[in-house]
């Protein structure tokens, strides 16, 4: 696939309520300064997909976007 | 664009009773009629009801909307609610952004998810000892105050350094402060001994604050000491951090444990094979069927805000119910029925959701989980030992709800 879709998160806007890292535990972390969202796969693989669109339609503070 | 009704004598008044298991009836009404339901409080101020899940969470994302309970129109629920917090220091779940961030960014790393992770040793081997003094103790035995009512209490103890002999004091004082049914002065009360409580645990540990490996002993090092954070200001968040996690973990556990003994089937499919797997979807389940928070999340708007087709205007107060939006069948398919084994974990609104989504949510997680995990391989006869109708659940006037008592037999 040559259009894969990218992965950001706002660390301004992250509260570090964790959603993502228990969502989607294989595309996020969280630094352990201020528990503030990390992305660990800029371009999720295929089949962490769903996860990931499931982590950005939960977050709370609408941190994370996956677009192209 | 329509607004709030002028006149508010025909409007009904909140909150509504409601069924031990099942948000009041008219909420459902309200779901299906309006996106927003004007409602009337005790001390006739109006109010705004949202229900349906995607409003639920686009008001509490929504900045324009704020926390701040002092506010002119904020929708405090009760005469108790209204003059504490107006009488009292407000914590991070009662002020907006930037101030709100500036606290919950000095707590957040104490409850990431690896830091939560890195406590189940520790919280399964609470689990392990409250489940041996359930069994040695009569039987039956109530639940709820042997197990579920200790086990976020311990566990909060540990990670703040508190002395686990202070349990009761702090349990006391934190079920007064969350009953709207109590006398004001009672709420105000329990408050004014929880807080000089922590002024006494603030003044020891500063005494030697490296010496602690806990949260307060951090707080201290990290923020007290450089100046980011006072004394004063360090009291409502010791305090937060003591109360945020009790009850509502406390009585998601026990109605959690009530409908799993109600629905057999289900719990003898989390007996067969208690695997992490099968536990969290059962927990996500309790969570979201019970979303025991119920009068908590109130918002006042900042300006006038075009929301859910209606204009809310300045200074008028919004309710989210929680608990209705868990059962919104746009969301939850057959949402008024208890399923462990629904085919998607659809992520509810049980910890809330905007800036201020609940900063415990992994650490009651993990507790629900190590518990009916433990519960469901060492308690297999397990079986409540009265009638759901003799059951002591609280009214609609506790902010969140849950039971008083949970007799079982094993």
């Amino acid at each position: 696939m040559g259009n894969k879709l990218r992965l950001s998160a706002d660390q301004g806007r992250c509260v570090g309520a964790g959603e993502c890292v228990r969502l989607a535990p294989r595309s996020f972390t969280q630094e352990e300064v201020e528990g503030k969202v990390v992305v660990l796969q800029e371009f999720p693989e295929a089949d962490d997909l769903d996860a990931v669109m499931e982590a950005e339609g939960s977050c709370p503070s609408r941190a994370i976007r996956l677009g192209e | 664009m329509e607004t709030m009704p002028e006149t508010n004598h025909e409007l009904p008044y909140f909150p509504f009773a409601r069924p031990p298991l099942d948000p009041p009836p008219e909420f459902s009404k309200f779901q299906q009629e309006a996106r927003l339901a004007p409602v009337r409080l005790w001390n006739g101020e109006r109010a705004w009801l949202v229900t349906r899940f995607d409003d639920v969470r686009e008001l509490l994302a929504d900045s324009r909307f704020s926390a701040i309970p002092s506010s002119p129109g904020f929708p405090n629920v009760s005469e108790g609610r209204s003059r504490l917090v107006h009488s009292e220091t407000p914590s991070l779940i009662r002020m907006d952004d930037p101030d709100h961030a500036r606290f919950r960014r000095m707590v957040t790393r104490e409850f990431t998810i690896n830091r939560i992770t890195a406590l189940r040793p520790i919280v399964e081997a609470e689990v392990e000892a409250l489940i041996d003094k359930l069994l040695a103790g009569p039987n039956p035995g109530d639940f709820h105050s042997v197990f579920s009512l200790q086990l976020p209490a311990v566990v909060i103890a540990k990670m703040l350094g508190v002395p686990l002999s202070d349990n009761d004091f702090f349990a006391e004082q934190a079920a007064k402060k969350v009953d709207n049914s109590l006398p004001p002065e009672e709420v105000v009360e329990a408050g004014r001994k929880l807080r000089a409580y922590i002024v006494d645990l603030l003044h020891e540990k500063m005494r030697g604050p490296e010496q602690y490996d806990d949260i307060v002993g951090r707080l201290i090092l990290d923020h007290m000491q450089p100046g980011h954070l006072s004394f004063e200001e360090a009291i409502p968040m010791i305090e937060l951090l003591i109360i945020a996690g009790h009850e509502t973990t406390a009585n998601s556990l026990s109605l959690g444990l009530l409908s799993l003994l109600q629905h057999r089937e289900a719990f003898a499919v989390l007996r067969a094979d208690p695997n992490d797997d099968i536990v969290r979807r059962a927990v996500e389940e309790m969570l979201r069927f019970h979303s025991v928070v119920q009068l908590m999340c109130g918002r006042v708007a900042r300006e006038d805000v075009p929301f859910a087709g209606k204009l809310i205007r300045k200074g008028e107060g919004i309710l989210p119910m929680l608990n209705q939006a868990d059962r919104d069948p746009g969301r939850f398919p057959n949402p008024d029925l208890f399923d462990i084994l629904r085919p998607t974990m659809t992520p509810h609104v049980a910890f809330g959701f905007g800036v201020h989504q609940c900063l415990g949510q992994p650490l009651a997680r993990l507790e629900m989980n190590a518990a009916f995990s433990r519960i469901a391989a060492r308690l297999p006869t397990l079986e409540l030992a009265v009638p759901v109708s003799e059951i002591p659940f609280k009214n609609e006037f506790s902010i969140n709800h849950g039971v008083n008592a949970l007799p079982v037999r094993w």
